[in-house]
């Protein structure tokens, strides 16, 4: 079900992987012996070249994972939550380089999910992987967590990593720099729970102002969500398409204090 | 499941102007032609190569294939002719007058946006002042996107896989002033006080068809030989209730042999099995049951606004449909399914009730 589109009419070519193809690397690449050659074979048997991305762009996306990888130096799970934090920039700038038509189709993601991704999926969500590799951290529930590996590789939300990390430097980014990314008292449930599963994200003054009152107060996870619950009911009476950050700072800061 | 007694919007607005939204707006692409004759309605618009898909109104959806999603001019109409809009914009002035007080330049804008959901990317299309909105020539007819080069086109508007959102709404376009301001009236820049909302898509199809279930689906979920109906969800409940297109993280299946004969049709289009449509009906109730089930169980039921137009998702339009036949607010309905869910299901059942096909019933 991959293909690569090249409707003259209509859209630029770019390599897609189908959904159920992830499903497929999962079930087979995933559980038997993974490496960056079994990969290569897997994106090939799609009908999907191996010079399918720009060769710039595709040197760059591979020395951010192995950057991602060597600093990782074996940690996995939350207490590589930072490095994510610190490559979401990177990640940013090397996706805008692609055509709109191209971001805005969740297969497209998904290709980079398996092409590029995967070593950074096996680090980040090390669970999720030990579960599909037919080792879950939890016997009771191993369907459930085998499931959870997918969703980091497919496209279509804010859980896969590519695009989650694209998501985060979106939000809170100022100019070419999104030091906002990795402000202490972040962490994986703020970013996910408070910014990017919720439309807060797609206002990026209002993001930032969120994130650096987080920044200053690094409420516990506890006591993120009364306030989380106030700025979602205060966003849902507003649009905030042409808003600055100067207009939300002072009501963020009330509700986040 | 919790009960949660909110108040989503705590301020009076345009009530009677968004109703009029909802009755008039429309989406359209390619625009209306010039030379088509209001006083003819629809009717008058299909010699001119309209077809339906090509218009949406509140709450629909404009289907177009890729390359009219890449290439059209979109249009956004209040009626139909200037009558329509006399009397839209005369409620709207009236509204205004009555919320902030007389003026000749209110402090309120229309803003027409895009939004893409899963990129989180909203682009302005359109940003006007009330005043200049109130006195433009074109009075019910706007342009809002032209047909341009890929270059030009609005960047949203580039990606049809995903599609947008868009969303027309009257909104405040300052902080008022203190003494401006009045007991139960909203004051923030950025309050919308009326809005619609239509979808853009070049997504070919809607609603959940189901699929037959064989041998290997049985083995692959653990599931009896005799079991009819199975709907399955691909990654549990987390985010449902955000879901817009079904299909995206559920599949139903439906005994091969059974979905074969219950829903075949004979060659003059009516069903091989009279009792076809009644099955089907039971079918679909069975997968709201599961659905609702795993709403239940999203973490995400506690914050979710039936209102945000920004999200067209499967459950808001349920919630909606809800609304609508038992004749309370969708804030009401959406109470409903978190405290008596049984109660919100048999509503679902009296609003399907008389739907024909099994990808209608779950749309």
């Amino acid at each position: 079900m991959s293909s690569s589109t090249n409707t003259a009419t209509s859209v630029n070519s770019y390599p897609r992987l189908a959904d159920v193809d992830v499903h497929a690397f999962v079930d087979t690449v995933v559980q038997n012996e993974i490496s960056d050659q079994a990969v290569a074979r897997f994106i090939s048997s799609k009908g999907i070249a191996s010079d399918a991305i720009d060769s710039a762009q595709d040197s760059e996306l591979r020395r951010i994972v192995e950057e991602f990888v060597r600093d990782a130096d074996e940690e996995v799970d939350q207490s590589v939550e930072p490095l994510e934090a610190k490559f979401c920039i990177r990640v940013f700038h090397i996706l805008e380089g692609f055509a709109p038509e191209a971001l805005g189709d969740r297969e497209f993601w998904n290709f980079l999910g398996v092409q590029y991704f995967w070593k950074v999926v096996k680090i980040r969500q090390n669970a999720a992987w030990n579960a599909a590799r037919g080792e879950p951290n939890d016997p009771s529930r191993p369907e459930h967590e085998r499931q959870k590996l997918s969703r980091y590789l497919i496209g279509k939300d804010h859980y896969q990593i590519p695009l989650r990390m694209y998501l985060r430097a979106q939000a809170v980014r100022e100019g070419d720099e999104a030091p906002l990314c990795e402000i202490e008292g972040g962490g994986t449930d703020f970013w996910r729970s408070h910014v990017l599963a919720v439309i807060t994200a797609s206002y990026p003054p209002l993001a930032r102002s969120l994130v650096r009152a987080q920044q200053r107060e690094k409420h516990s996870i506890d006591d993120q969500r009364p306030r989380a619950r106030q700025i979602n009911r205060l966003r849902v009476n507003a649009e905030y398409a042409l808003h600055e950050d100067d207009d939300l700072a002072d009501l963020v800061d009330e509700i986040w204090s | 499941m919790s009960s949660e007694t909110r108040v989503l919007r705590p301020f009076d607005a345009l009530e009677k102007t968004e109703a009029l939204m909802s009755q008039m707006l429309r989406v359209q692409a390619p625009p209306i032609p010039s030379n088509f004759h209001p006083e003819e309605g629809n009717q008058g618009l299909a010699p001119l190569g309209v077809s339906i898909g090509s218009i949406a109104a509140n709450r629909g959806t404009l289907n177009l294939d890729e390359v009219r999603f890449l290439n059209d001019a979109i249009g956004l109409y209040f009626g139909l002719n200037d009558a329509d809009w006399d009397h839209f914009i005369g409620t709207a002035r009236g509204e205004i007058n009555g919320l902030l007080g007389p003026g000749h330049d209110p402090p309120v804008s229309l803003l027409v946006t895009i939004y893409n959901t899963r990129l989180r990317q909203r682009e302005v299309l359109l940003n006007v002042s009330f005043r200049d909105f109130e006195a433009s020539a074109d009075k019910w007819r706007k342009l809002i996107v032209k047909a341009t080069a890929r270059g030009d086109r609005p960047r949203l508007l580039r990606m049809p896989k995903d599609g947008v959102m868009l969303r027309v709404q009257f909104v405040l376009s300052r902080d008022l002033d203190q003494p401006e301001r009045r007991l139960g009236s909203p004051w923030r820049k950025g309050s919308w006080l009326a809005r619609a909302s239509v979808k853009i898509t070049a997504k070919a199809g809607r609603g959940l068809q189901p699929t037959p279930m064989t041998p290997e689906i049985r083995s692959r979920y653990g599931l009896g030989e005799k079991t009819v109906v199975y709907p399955h969800f691909f990654d549990g409940a987390a985010g449902i209730c955000e879901v817009e297109d079904l299909s995206d993280v559920a599949t139903f299946y439906v005994d091969e042999e059974l979905l074969n004969e219950f829903t075949g049709h004979k060659p003059d289009g009516s069903l091989v099995n009279p009792a076809g449509l009644a099955v089907q009906f039971q079918w679909a109730m069975t997968f709201y049951r599961a659905f609702f089930a795993a709403v239940g169980r999203d973490p995400g039921l506690e914050s979710f606004d039936p209102l945000d137009a920004d999200r067209h998702t499967f459950l808001a339009g349920v919630v909606a449909d809800v609304a609508k036949e038992i004749n309370v607010s969708p804030e009401e309905a959406l109470n409903i399914l978190k405290e008596r869910p049984e109660q919100f299901l048999a509503v679902v059942e009296s609003e399907k009730r008389g739907t024909e096909y099994f990808h209608e019933l779950i749309n």
